[in-house]
Order: structure tokens, then sequence, then C-alpha cells
């Protein structure tokens, strides 16, 4: 026994070198490369918008070309978030800033939006996918199929439906309006939780039954905290796709103080007929809005590739 | 504490397989009661629906007198450990013992006082504020047991709590668990496929087979007296040697065909076993356990002997297992003879396991005389498997 593994140790021990040279390699050089390259393209586009929500419009549209900011200004961001006076908007922009929205205004719509997408979303579809994971009741399993059919519904055919009826119950231009079609979950939820609660032993919630707790307890005793990674992967996912959600929030809320940012945002070039388009003033705002997700990104990078990975089944 | 009576109790999971047929059963109160048998026949299910975990399809469950046959697990006042432990992993090991308490809304001080205490009855407390996952198997295994006991249920079930734990913890914690069950004086019904665990924990021992219930009794009767060909075969190790054969009832003496040979017991069999003399001349199944199966030259007094060759020996120090080559037809607990299904069949299909005692000096290949004690051999019905008891 000793001697086997001995000269399996001497043997690992002869491969270590040449698997350190492997590292070093001209493959691992390549794979490098690619990969730097890879990520300059993919970061480029953040860059540009940075670039160009740093430069002045004027500059830019004198045909200025260069990888840095033409006319460095930091103008466009104070214009966004509304500290930019009038003269000095006036003097960047060469006219009265025509295409204002109110950001902070709108920040604040997409936080709650997304908040209560996601906390709605992820009680709701964790509630649904247990029952359908372990509660008996007849049909089940036929009405979790048809429930996940719903994953092949393309989103444009429930719009106009979903509009009217948000319509008739007098919600337009109003969070609930806003949040409804999304709170309650997405087959994609469901599915996603169920899958892991299927893998959880059923032998700790018999455990469970027979120490007291009730299907509410157990629920939210024990299955929640057993499964807080995938929920804690799904929230971010959900988080992420309320933020970006943009078709809804367009035609519910009209209103400039219910429109989330990617809804403002694209009224911002909208809004300016006859005048060439704010591009910088465009770049800024999109960066600001797109930083909470860049902050998620950072924070939970590692979940949001897993959450990413996983979504790729759908 | 209470008694568990089980009535009839039957159990067909949708899709119509019977996993347990018609299990009658009075347990008492405080009994250690094991339910033995091979895979899939059904110890987990009768459990579980002791439990409350699986529906009663049919029979009635008494626990404490009180019909418990659809009430609600968690008012049928029992605990159960799992096989896998069932721990909750995102709790300490104080806060997964204190957890049916918390849920029993037992004041806080009091938790405190009966965790601390069942810790330390399973030498847990320098582990209390760990979660399940920085554990060993062993400790685990006591954190369930802990979870199970401080609630100082009427009765505990244990589905194989054991069966994860290596060969040395588990012989181990055999003994604790009979240690803490004698102490509490709980009655328990304890799930094993082992039957060394279970003859060796089990105040009863209830033999299971295909779901129906063989016999329940005491590990000595079980052995000595085994009901049927089943238990007889499962119960012991190495296994009974079983075999057809036909007796004659002679004039002087019974005579038991071994093969081609013969034995001789003494007529008095006939007073203690009075249905056997309805088998004069009828095939039948006799039974012999291995140590009751001599070296002859070491066996004095034993003039019952046949001959037979040596094929293999195996030393374990105390004694020595000897397989041997004596001609006949073994048969396996079914009933059914082991060398008909092929006509190829090994030694094991024809011979006996003898366990010698270590003074015995024969060797593999040898021919030797082999001396049967005939006073402690079985003898079965054939077709009903059925033991010639009385
Ligand atoms: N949920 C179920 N649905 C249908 N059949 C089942 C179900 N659970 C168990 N069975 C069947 O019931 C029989 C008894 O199962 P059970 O789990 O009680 O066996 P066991 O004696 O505990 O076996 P083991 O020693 O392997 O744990 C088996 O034939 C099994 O296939
Ligand atoms: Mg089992």
């Amino acid at each position: 026994m000793t001697a086997i593994a001995d000269r399996i140790e001497k043997a690992s021990g002869t491969f270590e070198p040449s698997a350190r040279l492997r590292k070093l390699g001209i493959g691992r050089g390549m794979a490098w490369l690619i990969l730097i390259a890879i990520l300059i393209v993919s970061l480029f586009p953040f860059w540009w918008a940075l670039r160009t929500g740093l430069s002045s419009n004027s500059d830019l549209f004198a045909g200025e070309q260069s990888l840095l900011p033409v006319g460095y200004t930091n103008n466009n961001f104070e214009r966004v978030l509304g500290t930019a006076s009038e003269a000095e908007i006036l003097d960047s922009l060469g006219r009265q800033n025509t295409g204002s929205f109110d950001f902070w205004q709108s920040l604040k719509v997409s936080v709650i939006v997304a908040t209560a997408v996601t906390a709605g979303q992820v009680l709701f579809s964790g509630m649904a996918a247990y029952a359908f994971a372990r509660l008996r009741f007849f049909g089940r399993d036929k009405l979790f199929f048809l429930f996940l059919s719903g994953l092949m519904v393309p989103p444009i055919f429930t719009l106009i439906p979903n509009l009217i009826f948000i319509k008739n119950l007098g919600w337009l231009n109003s969070y609930p309006g806003i949040i409804a079609p999304f709170f309650f979950m997405t087959p994609f939820a469901v599915f996603f939780l169920r899958q892991f609660f299927l893998g959880i032993s059923r032998e700790v919630e018999e455990a469970a039954l027979l120490d007291g707790a009730g299907h509410f307890r157990t629920f939210f005793g024990i299955i929640v905290p057993m499964s807080a990674a995938p929920i804690a992967t799904l929230a971010i996912l959900t988080y992420i796709t309320a933020w970006n959600e943009f078709l809804w929030p367009l035609v519910v809320a009209r209103a400039p103080e219910r429109q989330p940012l990617t809804v403002a945002l694209g009224q911002f070039t909208a809004q300016q007929p006859g005048t060439s388009p704010d591009w910088s003033g465009l770049m800024a705002g999109t960066l600001l809005a797109a930083l909470p997700i860049i902050v998620i990104f950072l924070v939970f990078g590692r979940r949001v590739v897993d959450s990413i990975g996983f979504s790729g089944i759908k | 504490m209470a008694t568990v009576e089980l009535e009839g109790l039957t159990k067909i999971y949708p899709g119509g397989v019977t996993a347990v047929e018609d299990m009658s059963l009075s347990i008492d109160d405080g009994e250690f009661v094991v339910f033995v048998g091979p895979s899939g026949c059904g110890k987990s299910t009768a459990l579980r629906m002791i439990a409350g975990l699986e529906e009663i399809s049919d029979g009635v469950l008494k626990i404490g007198d009180v019909d418990m046959t659809s009430v609600h697990p968690r008012e049928r006042d029992i605990a159960m450990v799992f096989q896998n432990y069932a721990l909750y992993p995102h709790l300490t090991v104080r806060k997964n013992i204190a957890y049916p308490l918390k849920l029993a809304k037992t004041p806080k001080a009091e938790i405190k006082e009966r965790v601390e205490r069942t810790a330390e009855v399973l030498q847990l407390s320098e582990f209390l504020d760990r979660k399940p996952g920085a554990l060993s198997g062993g400790q685990r295994q006591r954190v369930a047991m802990g979870r199970a006991i401080v609630r100082e249920p009427s009765v505990f079930l244990m589905d194989e709590p054991l069966s994860n734990l290596d060969a040395k913890l588990r012989v181990y914690m055999r003994t604790e668990i009979s240690r803490i069950q004698r102490d509490l004086g709980v009655t328990t019904i304890y799930v094993t496929h082992d039957q060394v665990e279970a003859m060796t924990m089990g105040d009863r021992v209830v033999v299971l087979k295909g779901g129906v219930l063989q016999q329940a009794d005491k590990p000595s009767v079980l052995y000595r007296n085994p009901a049927n060909l089943f238990v007889a075969g499962f119960i012991g190790s190495p296994a009974m040697n079983m075999f057809e054969s036909t007796i004659s009832i002679g004039s002087g003496a019974v005579t038991v065909e071994v093969g081609q040979q013969t034995v001789e017991m003494p007529l008095g069999v006939l007073d203690r076993l009075p249905a056997l003399r309805g088998y004069d001349g009828v095939r039948l199944a006799c039974g012999i356990r291995p140590e009751n199966v001599h070296d002859g030259t070491t066996a004095d007094g034993m003039d019952q002997r046949i001959s037979g060759e040596v094929i293999m020996l195996e030393e374990l120090g105390s004694e020595i297992v000897a397989h041997l080559e004596v001609g006949v037809n073994r048969i396996d607990s079914s009933g059914a003879a082991l060398g008909s299904a092929d006509d190829e069949g090994d030694e094991y299909d024809t011979g006996f396991i003898g366990r010698f005692s270590q003074q015995s000096t024969t060797r593999a290949g040898q021919r030797i005389e082999i001396a049967l004690d005939v006073s402690a051999m079985h003898f079965f019905d054939l077709t009903t498997g059925e033991a010639i008891r009385d």
C-alpha cells in the first residue's frame, strides 16, 4: 500500500515541472492574448460612453477624432444630475437645455420598481416553486407543465392585454401599474427555484414536520435559509431584468414623474426636434443609469455569472 | 412513554405496491423493538406509517391506547432519527436541538437548560455553537439523537441511524443508543437491515419479508426457534445450513438423510416435535447451524458423524470457519433448491459451513469425519417453509 502511494507521489513529483512549464507555454500565452482582446472589445463601449459623456457636444460635432474625451467637461453629468446652472448649460450645449429629465426622480422610480418586483417575484415564485416541488395536490404536475409553457409565450403577446387590464384598473402612471405584471411570478423563477427545492433532502422537511413545523414554518424557517444561495442568485437576476425593463414602463408610464431611468433616457433623446442629438448628455445619463447594475456586478460578480450560466437553460 | 399497537397495518403505495401487509404487533411501554429484514421488505414504510409520514392504507395504529391512525404527525408525540440525520444545516447544533422545543413554545430558560443537559448526555457540549457541516458523521448522528431525546417524546423511531458510520463507530453508537434508551426508558422502534445490530440491540426483534411480518420475538428465541425457513436463514452468521432431506421414523430412532448419508436422532425428538410424525418419509427441509457442525477429531461425545471434504478454511483466530463438501441439496430461505436453477452449481450448493474449534488441525482438501450435534437440528415443511415446531 505505502509502496504504491510512494510511487504515485514520485510520479506526480516528476510531473510537476512539466505542469509548470505548461503554465508558461505558448498555448497559455495565446489564451491570455485572446482573453485580453475579448476584454477590450467588450469594455470598449463602456469606455466610449464615458469618453463621450465627458466630451463637450460642440467639440464632438466639430468632428474631433480621439479615444480620449474631446473638450473635456463634467458638465454633462452635472446637467443630467440637475446640478448645472443655466449659464453652464447654455455654454456647453449652445442652447437651452430642452432634453432634460429629472434624473433623481427617475432613479427613485427605477429603484422602487426593481426592488418591489424583485421582492414580490422571489417571494411568490418561491412559494409556488415549493408547492410544485413538494405539496401533493391533484393535477400538480400537469399544472406545472402548463405554467411552464408560459415560458414559450413572447412577452410582446401579453403587452396589449396587460395594458388594457391595467388601464381598466386605473393604474396607468402609477407604481402598481408598472410593477403588477412582474410582481407575482414568472415561469422561469418558479422553474429555477423548484429545481433547487427538489434537490433538498426530503428527510429534513420530514424532520421539521415531526418537530412540529407546518408548511409555512418549514418553508420560511428551513427551506428558505437552506436555499439562500439560489434565492440570492434569482434576486440579482430579477433585479437586473427589472432595472433594464423598457417596453412595459414605456407604455404604462407616460407621466415623467413615473418613468424609470430606461424610459426617461429614451425620452431624453426623443425630446429635441430639429436639433442635433445631445450625445454627450445621453451617454452621461446612460452611464449613471447603469451604475447601480455595475455596482451589483462588482459586489456579486461570481453569483451573477452563475445565475447567467443557469439561465442559459432558458 | 407509551405502548404502541399495530393492528393489521397495511400500506399500498399509489401504483399498487403493497409495501406492508396486515402487520400486527403490540409493543410494550419502554420496549426496544427492532424491525429487521432485507432491503425493500417494508421496514421504513412500517416505521413511516407509525410516524405519520405515510398515510395508513388499512389497519389501526394506537399509541398509548389512543387511536393515532389519521392523526397529524406532530400530534403523535414521536421523535424520529433519520438515516441521513436530517439536521438543519443553517442552524447551530444548539439551535438544531432546540428546534422542537422552540416550536412547542417552551420558555427560553427551560430550552437552554434542556439543550445543555441533552448535549451533556451525548457529549456534545463543546460543539453546541458549530454548524452541522463542521461535525464528523458520528457527531452529526449524536446531534440527531439529541434533537429526538430533548423532546422527551413518548416514542422514538429510528430508521437505520447508524448505516452511514464506519464499522467501529457503529459498534460504539450501538451501545450508546442502547444505553440512552435504557436510561430514558422511552419506547423505541429501530429499523435496520443488519441482523447483528438487531440481535444485539433489540429487546424484541421483528423480522419482515416482502411486507409481511415473519416473526417477532426475543433475539434468543428467534435464534433457537425460527418460525420459518426465512427467519432461520436470515438470523445468524454464517447462516444456518439448510438442505433437503427425508426422515424415517424407526423403532429405535429417527433417521435423517444428509445427502447420501444418514444420521440418527433419539426418539425423544418426537416428544419435543410431535408434528414430525406426520413427515415420515416426506421430503422436508432440515437445518443445522454452523456451530453445531464440528470437526470429528475434536468433538468428543458426539456420535452422529458424516464424512465430507474440506474445501476451504477461514482462520478467524478464535475459531475456524470450514467450508465442507457433504453432498446435500442446499436450499435457500424460500425453500428452493440452490443447485436446481443452473446445473453447474458450486460447492456452496452441496456443502455445509462449520465452525470448528481452533484445536482442529484439518487442512483444505482433506476428507474428514464431521460431527453433527443433531439435538440442535431444525425441521421445516418444504412447501410452506414453516418450521415444524410442535
Ligand atoms: N413512495 C413509494 N411509492 C411506491 N413504492 C414505494 C414507495 N416507497 C417505497 N416503495 C416500495 O415499497 C417497498 C418497501 O419499501 P421500504 O422503503 O419500506 O423498504 P425498506 O425495508 O426500508 O428497505 P431498505 O432496507 O432498502 O431501506 C419497496 O418495494 C419499495 O420499492
Ligand atoms: Mg428503508
